[in-house]
């Protein structure tokens, strides 16, 4: 695929495979495409060139409220939630798409149990701190019950413990999802396991397992910005 | 055979006036507005307004024996562009950024204008003759003051063009709408930039509400039918500023003259507005949205 | 009683107020009381629509006085046409809505962005503005009625009751009738937004970005809000061609549609009671400038606008609520009460 701004290119010649059910992590230096990446997929940017295809289906271009109902959710790196309503209501949207109000309700009880949000319910999700708002979201992502879930940067503004409670979130989500979890913490990346791309200047620079990429010196150089693709 | 060719050339020499003096008037109009959206997003729905007191500002003073000259093309740009900053710092700051808003606190701005002249200067209308007399093209009359409007609205964009493109100010100006934090980083006093570019775009206004006024007369109200106009052919032309405003002025302009040639002035007003809303559907940016993005 | 439960007692009560006014106040006061009451009544059915268009759902519409003077002008040309009330009615209900239908495909299955569709439909306004104003001429008229230009259609019929083209509405009936609409409209447009579909229209104004991303397809919601509230101010248009026995082009004007916009930010964008309480407000001094003299109205409405925009926001029925919720907090938080919801429905 590609995607082009004006004269840059952000996503330049990306071929990228997701089998059902995988846990894949993106990582990579910032500007490298990956939110760019993710934007494409969930149907809010229309790549210049390529096609995308889930399960089988050619969704290129399509409405992003069509990807959606497929059963793509994203996470957005800046967070997109609703804040101007309370959190529980937040949730709801999310789960009565496809639900009616009395099952909806329920689904909203245990998400917030799952994130924590519980004794937030009624609060409005601009009065509370970053972290929380994270997992506001990822309740909403939740709720939906997605196929596929991609996760942008979710660890963002997360203590330590939050991050490890994040981890087993997404451990527990993955069971009968595919995921694909865009982060710059490579603790976390440890923690939920999968395989890992190495995204770089708009293309992919490597795809393996997270040891062998912990040791590859392409990976750590271009990190270090000692290197840019085309001189690999 | 030759009477009758005279009369076609006559004609169609009429008709390219007029369709020349359409464009330029509605880019006379919107050149003001054009710079003030262009350059720092703002959409000043006083725009009007100012274009009224620029006509009251070249008019009144004549009442007391000030040239018209003088008053139409010193005193009305120079009191509508100080008026201009003044509103930048009051009302215009505070919202920066945030378009709607905008929009709404000047058109309670313009609501105001509206009250304030009319209470202290009435509401009968104000006049000036126009100037010049008028020039014979076979069977047709044509104001002199036609080719004038024509003639100053081409100086004036041509000047804009020039000040942008080669003078100091231009230059930062030109920068700081395309990056203010890098501006302002580089030294630059943004704040200033923006206070001086909305003076720039009040005192243009000023000056071609000052020059129509011959021709229309003023009112307190007169604001008001040039805001639409003027609104449309920003929006049309999009964000660049000079391409946009005479690309889009010079399209509604054509058609707009020419149905109105074909029908009446009304129906030609109301092609003019419904040409708005088709190319604002096909194109959402504006014509320089999707044209001519880069430059001026 | 917390202060959630009178998301639903408030509107409840409210209601039986304005029905019981409606029956009981005609007997307590003068004939020509009833009749001002009845514009202002008119106004807070307009200022109704576009609090649910802009309001709740946050479609930026320049042009509301369009559906208001379609609305208008249909009935009027209908009934005059017809003798009769009953089916202009319908008309003048479904013109405008047919008429948002279309405008609405246009701009919301186009994508159009947030300023330019308040271009777009001030331009619509402008052009009704333009055409029925120079229609002056005894050739322009719709079967036997002339649209009369800028001087308008006067001596339009009072409402009759369906089937009974004799028994016509007087003054206090118009009265009893456009505050019983009134009453229906508000109550109506209650249940919508705490409806599935109401809190979906909802959150497009908070985000629509994330509204899409969960699947729903805003541009639909928005088009069915842009419709319905097209149909409400169409209503509200027959009503005052009926209060004031007249209809005119000056109810196409930008000095109106702009009077619209300021009774929602006067009185609270995502609220109903503040919409109807600004339109209250801002026709009460208007009349008293009017008749009192001590300034130009447009000053006063102008610098109102400003100050609002500038200071207040989001209006002041929110404030007003953010106050209480405030003094609520201080009272309620001991039995351990989470803060109050407020989905600004009052």
């Amino acid at each position: 695929m590609r995607r082009r701004f004006g004269g840059v290119a952000a996503i330049d010649g990306v071929d990228f495979t997701l089998a059902e059910g995988e846990l894949r992590c993106i990582i990579g230096p910032n500007g490298a495409g990956k939110s760019t990446f993710f934007k494409m997929l969930s149907g809010q940017l229309r790549p210049s060139a390529g096609r995308i295809l889930f399960r089988g289906e050619d969704v290129t271009g399509a409405e992003r409220f069509r990807i959606a109902r497929r059963g793509i959710a994203i996470k957005t790196q800046v967070p997109n939630v609703y804040d101007g309503l309370p959190v529980g209501e937040n949730i709801r949207l999310s789960a009565a798409r496809k639900q009616a109000p009395a099952a909806a309700r329920q689904i909203v009880e245990e998400v917030l149990v799952r994130t924590g949000m519980t004794s937030h319910a009624r609060r409005l999700v601009g009065e509370l701190a970053h972290g929380q708002r994270q997992w506001v979201e990822l309740g909403m992502l939740i709720a939906s019950d997605p196929v596929l879930m991609l996760l942008d940067e979710p660890t963002a503004g997360l203590s330590k413990n939050e991050v490890a409670r994040m981890a087993e979130l997404v451990r527990d989500m993955r069971a009968g999802r595919s995921v694909i979890v865009v982060e710059h913490d490579m603790a976390f990346v440890q923690m939920i396991g999968g395989s890992v791309t190495v995204f770089h200047q708009g293309r992919i620079l490597v795809e393996d397992s997270m040891e062998n990429i912990r040791r590859n010196v392409q990976v750590r150089d271009v990190y270090l910005g000692k290197r840019s693709y085309a001189g690999a | 055979m030759q009477g009758g060719v005279a009369h076609v050339m006559d004609f169609v020499a009429t008709v390219v006036i007029e369709v020349l003096y359409a464009i330029a008037s509605l880019a006379l109009i919107s050149i003001g507005l054009a710079i003030i959206f262009g350059m720092m997003r703002v959409i000043n729905f006083a725009h009007g307004e100012f274009l009224m007191l620029g006509g009251y500002a070249a008019v009144l003073p004549t009442h007391i024996g000030i040239n018209l000259w003088f008053s139409m093309l010193v005193i009305a740009p120079v009191s509508v562009g100080l008026f201009g900053i003044f509103i930048e710092r009051l009302i215009i700051r505070p919202l920066y950024g945030r378009i709607v808003e905008t929009v709404l606190a000047t058109w309670g701005l313009s609501l105001l204008l509206i009250g304030v002249v009319s209470s202290v200067i009435g509401f009968y209308q104000e006049g000036a003759a126009p100037p010049f007399g008028s020039v014979q093209v076979g069977a047709y009359h044509i104001s002199i003051y036609t080719f004038f409007v024509i003639a100053v609205t081409a100086a004036i964009l041509v000047g804009v063009y020039l000040f942008l493109k080669f003078t100091h100010y231009g230059l930062i100006a030109q920068g700081t709408m395309q990056n203010a934090a890098m501006a302002s980083a580089l030294g630059v006093n943004v704040d200033r930039v923006y206070a001086v570019t909305f003076g720039l775009g009040a005192a243009l206004s000023g000056l071609a509400g000052a020059i129509l006024a011959p021709i229309s007369g003023i009112t307190p109200i007169t604001g008001i039918t040039y805001i639409a106009k003027a609104f449309i052919v920003v929006v049309a032309g999009g964000v660049t500023v000079l391409a946009g405003t005479t690309v889009a002025a010079g399209l509604f302009g054509s058609i707009s003259q020419l149905v109105t040639f074909a029908t009446t002035p009304i129906i030609g007003e109301v092609a003019l507005l419904a040409t708005a809303i088709v190319l604002l559907r096909l194109l959402p940016q504006g014509i320089t949205g999707r044209f001519f993005r880069s430059g001026l | 009683m917390t202060l959630g439960n009178m998301n639903k007692v408030g509107p409840a009560a409210v209601a039986l107020c304005g029905l019981a006014l409606a029956f009981a106040l005609p007997n307590f006061v003068e004939v020509f009381v009833l009749v001002d009451l009845t514009a202002y009544i008119v106004m807070a059915i307009l200022a109704l629509s576009l609090a649910l268009v802009w309001g709740y759902a946050g479609i930026l519409c320049f042009g509301q006085s369009a559906f208001f003077g379609i609305g208008g002008y249909a009935y009027v040309l209908a009934a005059m046409n017809l003798g009769e009330s009953t089916v202009p009615l319908l008309i003048g209900v479904a013109l405008p809505m047919i008429f948002a239908a279309v405008l609405g495909y246009f701009l919301f299955y186009g994508r159009v962005g947030d300023i330019y569709l308040g271009v777009i439909t001030l331009c619509v306004s402008l052009i009704f503005y333009n055409l029925v104003n120079s229609m002056s001429g005894t050739e322009y008229k719709i079967g036997s009625v002339p649209i009369g230009g800028h001087n308008g259609i006067p001596g339009v019929p009072p409402i009759n009751l369906p089937g009974h083209p004799a028994l016509q509405l007087g003054y206090q009936g118009t009265f009893q009738l456009s505050l019983i609409v009134l009453v229906f409209v508000y109550v109506g447009l209650h249940l919508l937004l705490a409806s599935k579909f109401g809190r979906v229209v909802i959150s497009i104004r908070h985000n629509e970005l994330r509204t899409e991303l969960l699947g729903y397809d805003a541009r639909l919601y928005k088009l069915i809000v842009f419709v319905i509230g097209a149909g409400i101010a169409g209503i509200a248009g027959i009503l005052f061609a009926n209060w004031g026995s007249f209809i005119g082009p000056t109810v196409f004007s930008i000095l109106f549609s702009a009077q619209i916009i300021i009774w929602i930010m006067v009185g609270g964008l995502g609220t109903l009671l503040g919409a109807m309480g600004g339109a209250f407000v801002i026709q009460w001094l208007n009349t008293l400038l009017g008749t009192t003299k001590i300034a130009d109205p447009n000053i006063v409405l102008g610098a109102i606008f400003i100050v609002f925009v500038l200071l207040v926001p989001r209006g002041v029925q929110p404030k007003l609520l953010d106050f209480i919720r405030l003094l609520a907090r201080r009272t309620v938080d001991r039995d351990g009460e989470a803060s109050v919801t407020n989905h600004g429905k009052m």
